[in-house]
């Protein structure tokens, strides 16, 4: 089944029965969303990071469905449509820091995230993680999203150090569980947030900043896959690079004007502290890059652009895309994903039959696409439950067989985690044992992957 | 049965191994290795107890050949702790002189250790040693015995070492069920050291590190005293874990050829071409794997943990004069040394068991240092015995 069939299916009507409507939408038709895009926010952080997509900041074509536990915090909510979920025993009072008992609510009002998560074609699911509904929530609303037939990306804050070891671990396993449960994730590191920022900054500037970021993210992908543009970034091929990966994405947006606004704009972007540390472009697999421009920026700039930063990410599979702005006159902006370590959808191909080349492959309504270092090959859709069959370049191809050749390891730094499945065999021996985390590392996890020391 | 000492035994319940140490106390406090049992491990997990019945049948067994070697009833024995959950801390007691005369007694020094010792102990912690440091009179700094001296105000410097209640008592449980009386616990950093180091060492400045198979220990002694000690639940099981999950291969193989082949020092450029075949079992398909990524993973790991322990000590790691002196199985890896010293920047040793008298076979291993510690410990905090066997026999009447 494609995706674009079910978004013809009629979305039944009250199919959630626990679901609360929101003051404008009070009346028994209680209507679902119905655009291709939907942003999900769990919890209370994603609430209020979706707080600027609501109203003045909408983005058309954006549908905004906020879930949360706390039912004060959800009445205060502008967001067209919510699901309240219940936890059993918490008479609305949220799950107080509780992962489980995110997870039991969002388990348990999995019939209206369906209804409303229904004919979504991409799902952002917002959340703040470290306490309970948007830990144990998230990567629920995520699976219902990929059954829906979705593309998945979660956009997530991750909680400053000193919240300490406790919401630090909850954190890191609700990420675990989002990046098994999305295509794609976004995180947003509230230190890193911090350390963006001067000393001066108040508790308030510091959230709104990692808030804006978390619905920059959402906006930067959204105006990607919608602005009209010279070289449209379509969906397949935003899917086809992110579907099934279940990666850890970095995303980071820059602008120049002026003159040299190319080179200002590349360079900001390589020196912004989200894709500065760690050296993050080195190690990517998978790059989406876009621009937006004003109508007046010659294409030489987004070229010239491009070409900067792609130097730096020569090992990835990058997927650009420039699209036009009329309000930025003068001005380019740079849009980043890289997803740096995902399992890349590779060990499924031993198993999985290869998609039927043709069947729906030209689906996609974007005009051009670019895609570099991959040759273009077609997408099968997903069904609501299976998922997509991956798609293997050349290069993929060359890499699996080496693979499963004698003990050869991996090629280049960095893409330890694309296939050692960090949550089943990484613990080993120490699977029933208290966790060793010290300095927020897990060092069950084996040295040589968490400093992404190579092999070869 | 020959004529005895009084029996000291040093019990260790390690993640790889249960070891259990008889030692003797001559008439005149000389302290000499009479035996060693030991057995594998199997219930023991980062240095803690996850199956208390494996743990106790390994215990039964390592008691067993420990009686057999040495040729003497085992009753009693002095437990060794360790795991994530034991904490060294230097902390300060304060106690104000109010005696007439201000004139500093021995229950004022008292007060002050006991106050240095009680202080913000973490939730549901006991206090395992409680070790004097020095003492400060007033502003006079580095008094080593107080007593008799006049001041106003008498801080304690004392180092606590404190773990978890319950996960003690799980260690103790278990030994009693086998019917011997724990006559105390003590942290097996602690406990190496004791075995490992000589006075001229502790005064020199020294750094010890215990590289267990499941918890790395250290203890740093500066000016003769305990500086800081603690633990890490990281160890040579981390080890074997790595390599099995880099390889690929199952644990048994990993921890095999960590033996056989394995070094801590990373690879030189040339030799990463190196290969070894590893022969078909069953189930297992002959493979060869490449002895560099077999370095690479091994001295990631060896390097971080010592790394933690480098961290952890500080800038006070410029004391040790003496030098870093490594024990436990993990001091048999090849190449410790060099690792040891890239991470320190000071001289290393592999420590043997000094100032103790027994077969050299044994003393020289230092994955038993723990162990003879404890006995040691144990020697140190028991009386000698009566000289005569009458004497010993009537002794109750005569005290």
């Amino acid at each position: 089944m494609s995706v674009e069939s079910e978004r013809k299916a009629d979305v039944p009507q009250g199919a959630g029965v626990d679901a609360e409507p929101s003051s404008k939408a009070a009346s028994d038709a209680g209507p679902h969303p119905t655009q291709d895009f939907r942003v999900v926010a769990v919890g209370r952080a994603g609430i209020h990071a979706v707080e600027l997509l609501c109203g003045p900041g909408a983005l058309p074509g954006v549908d905004v469905v906020a879930c949360h536990t706390d039912a004060s915090d959800l009445a205060r909510s502008s967001a067209p449509f919510k699901v309240a979920m219940r936890p059993a025993g918490s008479r609305g009072l949220g799950a107080g820091g509780d992962p489980l008992l995110g997870q039991a609510a969002a388990e348990g009002s999995k019939e209206a995230l369906a209804a409303r998560l229904k004919g979504a074609r991409v799902v952002f699911v917002l959340t703040g993680l470290g306490a309970g509904t948007g830990t144990g929530g998230a990567h629920v609303v995520a699976r219902c999203a990929r059954d829906a037939g979705a593309l998945v990306l979660g956009v997530a804050t991750m909680p400053f150090d000193i919240e300490g070891r406790l919401r630090g671990g909850h954190a890191r396993r609700g990420l675990e569980l989002l990046k098994a449960a999305a295509d794609a994730v976004v995180t947003v590191r509230n230190q890193h947030v911090l350390e963006t920022l001067d000393d001066r900054a108040t508790a308030g500037e510091v959230f709104e900043a990692a808030n804006r970021l978390l619905v920059d993210g959402v906006r930067g992908l959204w105006g990607l896959l919608t602005r009209p543009g010279l070289i449209r970034l379509d969906f397949a091929s935003l899917e086809r690079l992110l579907r099934g990966r279940h990666s850890e994405s970095v995303l980071a947006t820059a602008e120049g004007a002026g003159e040299r606004r190319a080179t200002d704009a590349a360079e900001r972007l390589l020196a912004h502290p989200f894709v500065a540390r760690d050296a993050v472009l080195g190690s990517a697999d998978a790059v989406v890059l876009s621009a937006v421009t004003g109508p007046d920026v010659p294409f030489g700039d987004v070229e010239r652009a491009f070409a900067l930063v792609q130097r730096h990410c020569e090992q990835a599979q990058v997927v650009v895309g420039t699209s036009v702005d009329p309000a930025m006159t003068g001005r380019l902006s740079l849009t980043l994903v890289a997803s740096v370590g995902g399992s890349a959808p590779l060990p499924e191909a031993a198993g999985e039959a290869p998609a039927p080349s043709g069947a729906s492959s030209q689906r996609d309504t974007g005009i051009g696409l670019e895609v570099t270092g991959a040759t273009t090959s077609p997408v099968r859709a997903s069904g609501p439950l299976v998922p997509p069959a991956p798609v293997l370049t050349m290069e993929q191809r060359q890499r699996a067989l080496e693979r499963s050749g004698k003990g050869a390891l991996r090629r280049r730094k960095g893409a330890v985690q694309s296939f050692f499945d960090f949550e089943v065999v990484s613990r080993g021996r120490f699977e029933k044992t208290e966790a060793t985390i010290l300095d927020g590392q897990d060092y069950d996890v084996p040295t040589f992957m968490r400093r992404r020391i190579s092999l070869n | 049965m020959a004529e005895r000492g009084s029996i000291v035994v040093g019990l260790e319940v390690g993640t790889c191994k249960v070891c259990a140490a008889v030692g003797e106390v001559s008439s005149g406090g000389v302290f000499s290795l009479l035996g060693l049992g030991q057995a594998r491990s199997r219930g023991v997990r980062k240095g803690e107890i996850t199956d208390a019945q494996k743990a106790v049948e390994d215990v039964r067994n390592a008691i067993a050949e420990a009686e057999q070697m040495a040729d003497v009833e085992i009753r009693s024995a002095y437990l060794g702790v360790s795991g994530a959950h034991v904490h060294g801390q230097t902390r300060q007691g304060l106690h104000p002189i109010v005696s007439e005369g201000r004139q500093i007694t021995a229950d004022d020094v008292q007060d002050a250790v006991e106050n240095a010792r009680a202080r913000d102990l973490p939730h549901e912690h006991v206090v395992i040693h409680t070790i004097r440091q020095d003492f400060s009179v007033d502003d006079h700094d580095g008094v080593a015995n107080p007593e008799g001296m006049v001041g106003s105000q008498l801080i304690a410097h004392v180092h606590v070492v404190h773990g978890q209640r319950n996960r003690i008592e799980t260690g103790v449980r278990a030994v009693q069920s086998l019917q011997l009386s724990v006559e105390n616990v003590a942290f097996n950093g602690l406990a190496s050291a004791l075995a490992v180091l000589t006075t001229q060492q502790k005064e020199m400045g020294v750094l010890v590190v215990d590289l267990g198979a499941g918890v790395t220990e250290y203890a740093m002694y500066g000016d003769a005293l305990l500086r800081e000690c603690g633990a890490f639940a990281v160890g040579g099981d981390h080890v074997t874990n790595d390599i099995a999950i880099g390889l690929k291969i199952p644990l048994g193989r990993a921890e095999d050829l960590k033996v056989s082949h394995g070094s801590a020092q990373p690879v030189a450029r040339g030799e990463t071409a190196e290969t070894l075949a590893l022969p078909a079992e069953p189930g297992l398909p002959e493979r060869t794997i490449h002895l560099g990524q077999l370095r690479v993973i091994q001295s990631a790991r060896v390097e971080e943990t010592l790394e933690l322990v480098a961290r952890a000590v500080g800038p006070s790691l410029d004391l040790c004069r003496a030098g870093v002196v490594l024990c436990g199985g993990g001091a048999r890896m090849h190449g410790i040394e060099a690792a040891a010293h890239r991470v320190f920047r000071l001289p290393v040793t592999v420590g043997r068991v000094q100032g103790v008298s027994g077969p050299v076979d044994l003393l020289g291993h230092p994955e038993f240092a723990t162990a003879i510690g404890l006995a040691r410990f144990g020697a140190m905090r028991r009386p000698p015995p009566p000289r005569s066997g009458i004497l010993r026999l009537l002794g109750p009447w005569f005290r």
